[in-house]
């Protein structure tokens, strides 16, 4: 019998006769860091909230390490981390004591372990967590989350709000908690970052799982969108002719478009013209959904 | 843990409540102040207190038609308008200052949290009681060597659970509709017919008074305020108390407590 973190059969969610999660059946495997990638209302965090018995599934079922997410709650969420998207805070609180607070509710902490966290993302644990910038209050909420040494992280957005250093020292604990066997839910609108840390993605889209992707598969075909200046005019046709690149528009010594997998073929095309600008940048949701499956990222 | 739980929140809440206190106890102690030149002013007394007054023979002492005011109308209002707001807020899940998202992922009992809410709020409304009571008293005994109405302690069981239910009334209602408004104007009508068959109560269903449909009876017996509530009415108001609070754990048990999608 396979050994699962998280295992959902047609899972179903409706609010107010509106389905917000339809038919999702998923796996998870120990000490993999799984991505769940959708716009907003895909049905990332009704996932999360079915797997801690916040939201109550309209049919299907969710099992967390063998225990019923309904029926054996109370076991799930000892055995889970979790960041939410939204986080509040009470007046005046300080880090420190809503870190008591939550190790009373728990234990399994160990607070030198927690002042490492606090030091490696520069979280200041005396100041009151409302009065601190929300970037704070989110790396906070990353450390509450981890600090109980969980089997398994349930991950809300949780590069909104971080800077690009905390992102990097996000990512890096990501993997660190990979390595010591933690399987990581990771729920993002941002391709790039699933595909900078997530074994496997599953692309949501109104509700409705549309694939599950290869990390490996994912980094392959990844999608950028370059923008060329040239000092002198060139031969579009020249790039045309590339096989991974798509959507070329050529107009005023500039050269527009889409770039699929690696950039090896359009370096060593450019590279016998004078490029006076290189821009290269992730597309967007809507982009990434539009070439891959061919439809609207968000759906009506 | 349930308690802690509770204090935690009175904690979270403490900032909020020092406010409230602070309003209530000078606006209270104003009022217990001013009720003594009112009780004395014969001739001029008019409206609502000469309304108590003229329905009020056998009030018992100290005889005072703003005793049953305040009593019947100043001090439920003032504790119910606090403790609709309070409760909204703490059972709200998508509340901003109370921090449910992250208590929900820990291993706890939804049953505690509910508890550990409810306390609060029975907290809240003997709180409410402290600092209305003392306002009113500090009030009309510093400007009379008269009665301070000690007598009204024997209705503070009946104020506290005739409170309480409305308040747990509106958190249903407004979680049934999900909106703070909706359960506001329902506990509105709901005290309006309270007060109506209390004061009021010209007319008869199936023989009965219509005094004995308004939940005032039982809180503060034979309109208006002919005897001390019995021990029956206490009883009563204790069972639609937890008749109330079963259906709003029923409720908190089975709905959806994340941020929900609008």
């Amino acid at each position: 019998m396979r050994n699962l973190v998280i295992q959902t059969e047609h899972l179903t969610k409706e609010y107010r006769h509106r389905r917000v999660l339809e038919n999702l059946t998923l796996e998870v495997e120990p000490g993999e860091v799984f991505g769940v990638l959708g716009p907003k209302g895909a049905g990332k965090s009704t996932l999360i909230n079915i797997l801690l018995d916040i939201v109550h599934p309209t049919s299907g079922n969710a099992m967390v390490m063998g225990f019923d997410c309904q029926h054996q709650s109370m076991q799930v969420r000892r055995r889970v981390g979790y960041l939410p998207q939204e986080l509040a805070f009470p007046a005046r609180i300080t880090g420190e004591e809503m870190i008591s607070r939550l190790a009373r509710l728990r234990g399994q902490m160990d607070r030198t372990q927690v002042q490492k966290l606090a030091n490696r993302f520069n979280i200041m644990l005396d100041r009151p967590l409302n009065t601190i910038s929300y970037s704070d209050q989110r790396k906070f909420g990353l450390l509450q989350a981890v600090m109980h040494q969980s089997d398994l992280l349930l991950f809300d957005e949780p590069t909104r709000g971080l800077d690009s250093e905390a992102q990097f020292e996000l990512f890096r604990l990501v993997a660190e908690m990979r390595h010591q066997g933690c399987a990581v839910l990771f729920c993002s609108e941002s391709l790039a970052e699933m595909e900078k840390i997530c074994d496997r993605v599953a692309f949501l889209h109104a509700g409705t799982l549309i694939s599950i992707e290869r990390g490996v598969k994912l980094r392959a075909r990844s999608m950028r969108k370059v923008e060329l200046r040239f000092a002198a005019q060139v031969r579009p046709e020249w790039f045309s002719g590339l096989v991974n690149l798509n959507n070329v528009v050529y107009e005023k010594n500039k050269l527009y478009c889409t770039l699929q997998g690696d950039p090896d073929a359009l370096i060593k095309a450019v590279s016998q013209y004078r490029v006076l600008d290189f821009i290269s940048r992730q597309p967007s949701l809507e982009e990434v959904y539009q070439a891959y499956f061919g439809i609207e990222a968000h759906a009506a | 843990m349930l308690l802690n739980l509770s204090i935690d929140l009175l904690k979270d809440r403490l900032d909020r409540m020092r406010r409230i206190t602070v309003i209530l106890a000078v606006v209270y102690a104003i009022a217990g102040f001013l009720s003594v030149f009112v009780e004395h002013w014969e001739p001029g007394v008019k409206g609502v207190s000469i309304l108590f007054r003229e329905t009020a023979p056998n009030l018992s002492a100290p005889a005072s038609p703003l005793l049953l005011l305040y009593l019947s109308v100043l001090l439920p209002i003032t504790i119910l308008t606090v403790l609709i707001f309070e409760s909204n807020s703490v059972f709200n899940p998508n509340s901003a200052n109370v921090p449910m998202a992250i208590l929900l992922s820990y291993p706890l009992p939804r049953w505690i949290i509910f508890m550990s809410r409810l306390l609060y709020l029975a907290g809240v409304t003997i709180w409410m009681l402290i600092v209305c009571g003392t306002g009113w008293i500090v009030g009309r005994v510093m400007n009379s060597a008269l009665d301070p109405g000690w007598s009204v302690l024997a209705y503070l069981p009946g104020l506290i659970l005739f409170v309480n239910f409305f308040a747990y009334l509106g958190i249903i209602l407004g979680r049934f509709s999900t909106r703070l408004w909706v359960g506001l104007i329902m506990v509105l009508l709901g005290l309006i017919f309270t007060y109506c068959t209390y004061f009021f109560p010209d007319g008869a269903v199936a023989g009965l008074n219509l005094v004995y449909f308004s939940l005032l009876f039982a809180y503060l017996g034979e309109s208006p305020l002919v005897s001390n509530p019995s021990p029956v009415s206490l009883v009563f108001l204790l069972g639609v108390n937890i008749l109330a609070g079963w259906v709003l754990w029923k409720i908190f048990e089975k709905s959806d407590l994340g941020y929900l999608p609008s």
